[in-house]
């Protein structure tokens, strides 16, 4: 037992670890106070260490990005986290929000808002819908199901538009009214695909059930 | 003279051997790269091949399982042949799942596997008997699953005699619409109601248990201007539920066509300098939920996002909270207005409902749960549980450090589910 406890008290001392995959404005919680620690002993200011990633934190979490020559995007991923000796240990939801934001991110950096919530929807009811794998990374993964995965776009970083829309389509937002397929009419050309009928379009993509 | 042509000639041959080297070295390379690009297809072949093995080896499987299911009278033996099934059946579809989505065939088939797998998980635990029809649905699961197999069979006769390549399959450098023949929609000819469970068609079907009148745009467009928005009308959408949708830069607004309800609101929100708490945020919510006149809304709980706080809201009647009614509404921290709404659960579910009243008293609930749960919060609500409305009598608490959530029925104190309950960066999380 005291073995045990001395492993975990040199494991504490060594690294903090936070539960989470990333930490992107509007997070909460003691992880945010961890990241906010960090920051401030390596000398950026976050403001006040009250677990809230509000405006300053982000600026903080930039600078240090800035310095530490990774991508200034003001969402704390793996990178930062670990760049800031903070170990991830992710929770099944939070690592499934971040690749539901990477495959956002891959598939619709461009489009709008509503565009990128849509898209995030699809990727959700795919998971509900028998005829698809039964998970989040099953989905995205399939083989043929999303160009981005095939050409390595998936694991582009996403941004913090393309991680709330993540958020959003997993408390349940879902533009479409339960599509399961959308593709840009500019550029498919699968017949099958193109003979369904269209509910939406938003942006550059048309989204069909 | 001569020299001049010696010297020429030598530069000649130096140009020549540094060509024929040149030539052989990027000849050496291309026949590498082919190699190397021939081992990695030839891998990924063999990765589709060995999950259409998996796939066909374990529906053979489930075959001989549901056959046995059809002479089979004695209920333990039921419940563990359906067990057998729908572990094989899921797995069947976790093998199908890693083939190229592009063939028609392979989505049906998973389709097929996933019914099958949640409809013998729904049949294990909708209630304490089986159900009356299981016969006759088992036989229909089981006259498809023929059928399926012998497809699967044709596939893989044709992938074993070299005849096919699922690489191609994905490329679609092959015809996709023919391949696994008539595994096609009007294979799965079973009725909808055969299946309820959590990856159902039912579930996306969206039916609502309430009929609403239909209103018209004008109606909509009405509702929309009261909520304050003037977004204007872009069209009718004919999803699974017909919403009319009005959209403009700062947000979309979605009024159903079935009853004119408020169904979803959307709006980017870029995040700003939050200038108000939680709890005014809270307050404002709660107003916006009774403003929807849909009787007493409860917040149950909160999630934080970017400079924003998502309450969600289940009504409660005659002291009974109605967690499949549960709508949400967010709240941005910066401006303190609402920014978006969700109420597809609320549209779906949501019914008058027969009163009904609990076996179960609080302190027999009480009496069941583990010794040593410190009870926080104990109340009276419905929840879904496969597919089904149960009353039950919810039990918040901790138990050796971490929070649950019990839930007993309280039609006969059986327990229907718990969660556990974690703390995240976005706030609590039931598992």
């Amino acid at each position: 037992m005291k073995r045990i406890f001395c492993v975990f008290l040199i494991l504490a001392t060594l690294c903090m670890t936070v539960s989470a995959a990333s930490l992107s404005r509007g997070s909460r919680g003691d992880d945010v106070k961890a990241l906010q620690t960090a920051l401030k002993q390596r000398g950026f200011d976050p403001g006040a260490v009250d677990g809230i990633f509000g405006a300053r934190t982000r600026e903080a979490v930039i600078a240090f990005q800035k310095a530490n020559n990774l991508t200034p995007d003001g969402v704390a991923g793996p990178k930062t986290l670990a760049a800031l000796g903070l170990q991830t240990q992710s929770t099944g939801a939070s690592s499934d929000v971040y690749l539901l934001a990477r495959a956002v991110y891959a598939e619709a950096r461009g489009e709008e808002y509503l565009g990128k919530v849509a898209v995030a929807a699809i990727v959700l009811n795919r998971v509900n819908d028998p005829g698809f794998p039964n998970s989040v990374s099953g989905v995205i993964y399939q083989p043929g199901a999303f160009d981005s995965v095939s050409d390595g776009q998936i694991n582009l970083s996403p941004d913090e538009e393309c991680i709330r829309a993540a958020r959003d389509a997993f408390a349940g937002w879902d533009p479409t009214g339960g599509c399961l397929y959308y593709y840009n009419p500019k550029t498919a050309t699968n017949k099958w695909m193109l003979s369904k009928p269209v509910l939406l379009t938003v942006g550059e993509h048309v989204f069909c059930r | 003279m001569r020299m001049k042509q010696t010297v020429k000639k030598s530069g000649m041959i130096v140009w020549i051997v540094f060509l024929t080297l040149l030539v052989c070295v990027m000849s050496a390379a291309a026949i590498s790269q082919a190699a190397r690009a021939n081992a990695t297809e030839t891998q990924w072949e063999n990765t589709l091949r060995a999950s259409l093995q998996e796939a066909v080896d374990t529906l053979r499987n489930v075959e001989n399982d549901l056959s046995k299911l059809l002479i089979t009278t004695d209920e333990a033996a039921t419940r563990q042949e359906l067990s057998a099934v729908a572990l094989k059946s899921a797995a069947c579809a976790q093998a199908l799942s890693r083939l190229p989505i592009v063939a028609t065939g392979v989505q049906n088939t998973l389709k097929f596997a996933n019914q099958l797998s949640s409809y013998c998980v729904t049949a294990l635990h909708s209630s304490v008997d089986l159900p009356e029809d299981l016969d006759e649905r088992l036989a229909a699961f089981f006259t498809t699953c023929q059928s399926v197999n012998e497809e699967l069979a044709l596939v893989e006769a044709q992938m074993l005699a070299g005849e096919l390549a699922l690489t191609d399959v994905q490329k679609q450098t092959v015809p996709t619409e023919g391949l696994f023949g008539s595994i096609a929609d009007d294979l799965l000819e079973y009725p909808a109601v055969i299946f309820d469970g959590p990856f159902s068609d039912g579930q996306a079907e969206t039916t609502p248990k309430q009929t609403r009148e239909d209103v018209s745009r004008e109606q909509a467009e009405e509702t929309v201007r009261s909520l304050g928005y003037s977004c204007p009308y872009t069209g009718l959408q004919e999803g699974a539920i017909p919403v009319y949708v009005f959209s403009d830069e700062n947000a979309t607004v979605q009024i159903t066509r079935a009853g004119g309800l408020l169904y979803q609101i959307l709006a980017a929100n870029v995040p700003g300098e939050e200038t108000i708490d939680e709890e005014t945020a809270a307050r404002t919510a709660q107003a916006f939920a009774d403003a929807l006149d849909r009787g007493t809304m409860r917040n149950v709980w909160r999630e934080y996002g970017a400079g924003t706080v998502t309450f969600n809201f289940a009504p409660e009647e005659n002291g009974v909270l109605y967690y499949p009614d549960l709508l949400k509404i967010k709240i941005s921290l910066e401006s303190g207005k609402v920014v978006s709404f969700e109420g597809r659960n609320y549209w779906v579910n949501h019914h008058e409902r027969a009163p009904e009243t609990p076996a179960l008293t609080a302190d027999e609930a009480r009496a069941r749960l583990k010794d040593g749960f410190a009870v926080e919060t104990e109340r009276l609500c419905v929840i879904s549980s496969y597919q089904k409305e149960v009353l039950c009598r919810e039990f918040f608490g901790t138990y050796r450090g971490m929070e649950y959530a019990v839930y007993f029925a309280a039609s006969d104190g059986r327990e229907v589910t718990s969660f556990r309950i974690l703390s995240t960066e976005t706030g609590k999380m039931v598992l």
